[in-house]
């Protein structure tokens, strides 16, 4: 770039631009991304694993369980990975945001807390259901 | 003085009964909204198939009942752990824009019908089948 070039001192300057313009934007989907994280903390993820885990591990025979376990955990990351991928990609920011507000009040982190009791009572619940299916479905079916 | 003392408990009983009914109704609209029951009334439309309308009703009395069941372990798991104020919270929430997608996407999480999630669930199943061999 010479000083007494016009033409390349605005060449220079469009190529700032675009360079700044490139770097804010990261910085944006960078904030998004870390948004992203702490809603899929705060939706209780890592407790629809462990439960998904445990359910799992009783479908497995004890000899496989070491074994089934080491490539379940092995798992984990990128499942966190492409859950995050579809948030960032269904949601827009103004929408994680409104979602992040609400599990920062405290019913929010309370919701976030009982995940776990709240999974499990819905383990319980189809529990139940399944046995109205054994006992009362199959009655029906053959009427 | 034996009559007065009926009035009163019924009078004290009849709101405390329809704030017991007002809650579990709350709770029910939650449970509708974030947990897939899809599979239910599957079954549901599937038996209602070809029957007649005797069986039909005698069927739909028995499966009314069992949704019955369902929601009472949701019930006694809210009402353990949450007032009706934070489940209208809650109601109030998943009535936004953002919330009832949200909600939705909960509901398939809950359901392994989420996208990602069936993804997982099919990687976890051939994880098993390469263990049996």
């Amino acid at each position: 770039m010479s000083p007494g070039n016009p033409g390349s001192f605005k060449n220079f300057n469009m190529k700032l631009f675009i360079f700044f313009f490139f770097l804010v934007l990261n910085s944006y989907s960078q904030s998004t991304k870390s948004d992203v994280e702490r809603l899929i903390e705060k939706m209780g993820l890592d407790q629809h694993i462990k439960v998904t885990r445990d359910v799992n591990t009783m479908w497995v025979t004890p000899s496989q369980e070491v074994d089934y376990l080491i490539y379940f955990d092995g798992t984990i990351d990128d499942f966190k990975g492409s859950v995050s991928e579809y948030y960032l990609s269904n949601y827009s920011e103004k929408e994680i945001s409104e979602i992040l507000d609400f599990y920062s009040t405290p019913l929010g982190k309370k919701i976030t807390e009982n995940t776990k009791l709240f999974l499990e009572s819905g383990l319980l619940a189809e529990e139940k259901w399944d046995e109205f299916c054994l006992d009362t479905v199959y009655k029906y079916i053959y009427r | 003085m034996k009559l007065i003392i009926t009035i009163i408990s019924l009078l004290l009983l009849f709101p405390t009964s329809m704030f017991a009914q007002t809650f579990d109704n709350d709770v029910k609209k939650i449970v509708n909204q974030i947990v897939d029951m899809s599979l239910m009334y599957g079954i549901r439309d599937l038996i209602l198939l070809e029957k007649d309308k005797e069986v039909k009703e005698s069927f739909l009395k028995d499966f009314d009942q069992s949704l019955e069941v369902f929601y009472k372990v949701y019930i006694d798991f809210y009402s353990s752990k949450y007032t009706h104020d934070e489940i209208k919270q809650m109601l109030a929430f998943y009535e936004t824009p953002a919330g009832k997608k949200f909600a939705n996407d909960l509901l398939l999480l809950s359901s392994n019908s989420f996208p990602k999630g069936k993804e997982w669930s099919k990687k976890l199943d051939e994880i098993k089948k390469k263990l049996k061999k």
